[in-house]
């Protein structure tokens, strides 16, 4: 190579290359009370097993009612499992994140949420109400989601209205039911998010930056 | 202890590692270049020849374009340690970011992106 006056040349040939072949990744998030099937929803479609990983949070007295403060203030770990689907034609990697089961902790995780497309909110009509966090959480924030019932055998099977009524979610957010552990049913899921995700788009509900990854 | 990919490292029982994560960073907490979870990073094939062997686990797992959480899992190591790792790493011209946004995907409007993605789940084999 000619240009050695050039420190970053080398880097900057990579980056050429790359841009032939290097794909966007995208982030959905898979939320739910513990054992929804998070995970499982997650390995039904991801390309590889789903890995686990951990982060450490810091986290200053979650959940009490202690005024106390640096004294209080812990790391804690928290463990994460996602898995992968790349579509190379559209030169997209998507990553699927099952948000850790201790809900307390992953509100608090910032990197987690910022820049993530859309959300799925697992439900278990045994236990409704452990799906009322992540359903609060993101309409606080203000992550798009639909709301899936992940069938179990041995759970009673109510009318999607009355789920719909019991979770207090409005009329527009797809609720539909799912079997986590089927590729095909985990795969029509996440089409009913982006499509969900598209029609909030054409009706202009989305703001444009919705897709920028922006630091925290 | 053996990890989960077959290496060794040292253990105690009351312990747990006994290299804790911090030490690995020299104590620090944050990375200097900002990386989110789903940064993409790869390997230059220009790094220093004596590498620390956390770092070149680290390296080992950016030789294709992959995700920063990805390089955490396959490393074994928490993402925030991971992140401040690959933050030297790129210091050092041994590691770069991906840069998807210039990319001609991404020049494309997100509703064309969501699209491409809905095609994509749409033919994805079952």
């Amino acid at each position: 190579m000619g240009s050695r006056s050039f420190p970053s040349e080398g880097q900057r040939t990579a980056k050429a290359e790359l841009s032939q072949s290097a794909p966007l990744a995208l982030k959905l998030l898979v939320a739910g009370g513990f054992g929804v099937g998070k995970t499982t929803l997650v390995g039904a479609v991801s390309e590889i097993p789903p890995l686990r990983t951990e982060e450490l949070l810091t986290a200053a007295g979650v959940g009490t009612d202690s005024l106390d403060g640096i004294e209080n203030k812990t790391t804690t770990t928290v463990a994460l499992d996602f898995g992968r689907i790349t579509f190379p034609e559209a030169g997209l990697i998507t990553y699927l994140f099952g948000t850790p089961g201790q809900e307390r902790f992953w509100f608090m995780w910032n990197d987690l949420c910022i820049g993530a497309l859309g959300a799925i909110v697992l439900v278990d009509t045994r236990r409704l109400r452990d799906s009322f966090g992540a359903i609060d959480f993101f309409e606080h924030r203000g992550i798009p989601y639909v709301v899936a019932v992940n069938l179990f055998d041995s759970a009673p099977v109510y009318p999607l209205p009355a789920v719909r009524t019991a979770l207090s979610v409005a009329d527009e957010i797809p609720l539909i039911q799912c079997d986590a552990r089927s590729r095909t049913s985990a795969r029509d899921v996440l089409i009913t998010l982006v499509e969900y995700l598209l029609a909030r788009r054409r009706a202009g509900v989305l703001p444009e930056s919705s897709l920028t990854r922006s630091s925290p | 202890m053996v990890t989960q990919d077959g290496r060794q490292i040292r253990y105690d029982e009351h312990a747990g590692a006994v290299v804790r994560p911090f030490v690995i960073t020299n104590g620090r907490t944050a990375p200097d270049v900002d990386l989110a979870l789903v940064s993409l990073v790869r390997a230059s094939g220009r790094s220093a020849r004596q590498l620390d062997p956390v770092l070149a686990d680290i390296l080992r797992h950016c030789a294709q374009p992959a995700a920063v959480v990805e390089v955490a899992a396959r490393c074994g190591q928490p993402i925030v340690i991971t992140k401040i790792l690959l933050s030297d790493l790129i210091q050092q011209g041994a590691v770069y970011i991906v840069d998807a946004l210039g990319m001609p995907t991404v020049s494309a409007t997100e509703d064309e992106m969501l699209e491409a993605l809905l095609r994509g789940l749409k033919k994805l084999p079952v």
